[in-house]
């Protein structure tokens, strides 16, 4: 059974279509990156995962539990950190997960156990009688996550968990988020426009715009099938007059930027750098350095929305 | 269902004990003016039988209070933004509706008594220091009244409250029309109090009580995850 299934999930609000023939499906085990920029969609589909609003039509089941149906069960079995913290500032860090395990029926003694395993393992155990307002964004989040977790819930649903926090902050998020996945077991849906963070801590990604899933894989299937074009770099020690013209002649560069003695060739395909080579050598330049650039992940997110848009228009 | 009522009040209980300091600056007012001010300015026609006005008072103390609480319990749920996530979780919408209510019905009350309290102290010295001979101030109907009815003029506000809150968006106008939901429950107070036996208080309560249900009632049903989420 997959963890997560939709089936031409659409949400419309007021005529406004905010997620559109939504068809996926999630594997168990895995973090899976629901990456896409502001406004394409991701906050609704998590909503819509959790039943917390219906769907205009198609179905999403989680856990094999409908999401509109059954969302009671559904909400038993999964946690989540939705865009806005959800702590109380005002209670410590202990009764914020207390209240937690409490609604999530955990007997007394397993809630001593639990809280203090979960704060142990993000190192927040020291700090447990602390209100949570005195604390900084990068902790809270952390801590909102170990409330996530509190009733060792299937998945957990986790909306831009490090938006809004510093680069040392983000790198902190993301590490615990593995090593929770790790040691807890558990499925994680995280909503991120962020690419590295996709990138670094994703097993499995979706990328979606304007309501639309774009593509969806392993960031290395991604990059791999969706950037069939090769990215050459080559320094060399003289630009001989022709050299240029010859390049742009060869039929498989798509592009050349002359930048000094710096080439950055467009090629259609990755492995072209040989022929590369030998041209530049035929023209007596001295190579200093020849390598294939590999693509950012971003380039091909940037790419992919392009190419929809157009699609679109 | 109760254990999952109880959490959520549990909570908020939890959440007024931090607050204490905060609770203890705006109660504060309310607690020297009706536990003190008022019955030792009053306390010669109290003594003299006289009680319709004070009763009257705390009858509004009591939606004053009530409405208060909800502001704090509901209000302010959605204005830090915690509300979301309660309704993540397993908690159905009407537990949650529920424990907050009872969260402000509890709170509210034991500052009620504890005013109550300090009134009846204030009246007893008054009266002795004018001479009045050592009685309770009040009838055993009247301080039942005084017991009861702001328990349901408490579930009245506070389901009040919320509907109210459901439908505007900003603290002040929820504030203003906090002030006058006490006016009908204040109308009501003075005419059960101008003919008090045993059996108008019975009815009175009987009637409001079922009108507190009702607009609970109606309130649950406004209190809904789809609504809410979208605010
Ligand atoms: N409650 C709402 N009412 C109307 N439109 C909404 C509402 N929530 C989201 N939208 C619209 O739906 C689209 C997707 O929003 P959202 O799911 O929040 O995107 P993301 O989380 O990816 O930034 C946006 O265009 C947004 O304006
Ligand atoms: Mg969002």
């Amino acid at each position: 059974m997959y963890a997560i299934e939709t089936f031409a999930l659409t949400k419309q609000y007021d005529g406004v279509t905010a997620l559109s023939d939504l068809t996926l499906t999630i594997k168990r085990g895995t973090i899976f990156g629901f990456l896409g920029p502001n406004g394409a969609g991701k906050t609704t589909t998590m909503n819509l995962l959790i039943g917390l609003i219906p769907p205009t039509s198609g179905q999403a089941r989680v856990l094999g539990f409908d999401s509109t149906r059954e969302a009671d069960k559904v909400r038993e079995r999964i946690g989540a950190l939705l865009e806005d913290h959800g702590l109380y500032e005002y209670l410590s860090a202990y009764d914020n997960l207390e209240f937690f395990a409490r609604i999530n029926k955990l007997t007394k003694s397993e809630r001593a156990a639990r809280i203090q395993e979960l704060l142990e393992k993000v190192g927040l155990w020291d700090r447990r009688d602390q209100q949570v307002k005195e604390w900084s964004k990068g902790m809270k989040q952390k801590l909102a996550i170990c409330r996530t977790l509190l009733h060792r819930p299937q998945i957990i649903f986790l909306d831009e968990p490090t938006s809004g926090l510093d680069p040392a902050s983000q790198r902190m998020v993301r590490e615990e988020i593995l090593k929770l996945k790790a040691s807890e077991n558990v499925t994680v849906f995280l909503n991120t426009h962020n690419l590295d963070e996709a990138e670094r801590v994703c097993d499995e990604l979706a990328i979606i715009n304007k309501g639309r899933l774009i593509t969806q894989g392993h960031p290395e299937e991604i990059k791999s099938t969706a950037a069939s074009d090769g990215h050459i770099v080559a320094v060399i020690d003289a630009l001989p007059q022709d050299l240029e013209r010859h390049l742009r002649d060869l039929p498989f560069v798509k592009s050349l930027e002359i930048n000094g003695h710096r080439l950055r060739l467009v090629t259609d395909t990755p492995s072209r750098s040989a022929e590369i080579n030998r041209l530049l050598v035929q023209h007596g330049v001295r190579v200093e350095e020849l390598r294939r650039e590999s693509v950012s992940l971003e380039e091909i997110f940037l790419q992919l929305i392009e190419e929809e848009q157009e699609h679109a228009s | 269902m109760l254990h999952d009522i109880w959490c959520v009040t549990w909570k908020e209980l939890m959440l007024a004990r931090r607050n204490l300091k905060s609770y203890l600056t705006s109660y504060g007012l309310v607690v020297g003016l009706w536990g003190v001010f008022l019955p030792a300015s009053s306390a010669d026609s109290i003594w003299r039988g006289e009680a319709t006005i004070s009763i009257l008072l705390f009858a509004y103390l009591s939606v004053l209070l009530g409405s208060g609480q909800t502001i704090s319990t509901f209000v302010s749920e959605r204005m830090q933004k915690t509300l979301g996530t309660l309704l993540t979780t397993r908690l159905s919408d009407a537990t949650i509706y529920l424990g907050k209510v009872l969260a402000v019905i509890l709170i509210s009350y034991a500052v009620m008594l504890l005013v109550l309290g300090l009134h009846l102290g204030t009246l007893m010295v008054v009266g002795q220091l004018n001479g009045y001979p050592l009685r309770f101030p009040y009838s055993l109907l009247q301080f039942v009244f005084l017991l009861v009815l702001p328990l349901i003029s408490l579930l009245y506000t506070s389901s009040l409250g919320v509907y109210i809150s459901l439908k505007s968006t900003n603290i002040r106008g929820q504030h203003f029309l906090n002030l006058f939901m006490g006016l009908p429950v204040f109308v009501m107070f003075y005419f059960v109090l101008q003919s008090l036996t045993w059996e108008t208080l019975l009815v009175s309560l009987a009637v409001f009580g079922f009108i507190s249900l009702l607009i609970t009632r109606f309130s649950i049903a406004r209190f809904n995850r789809q609504r809410l989420i979208l605010m």
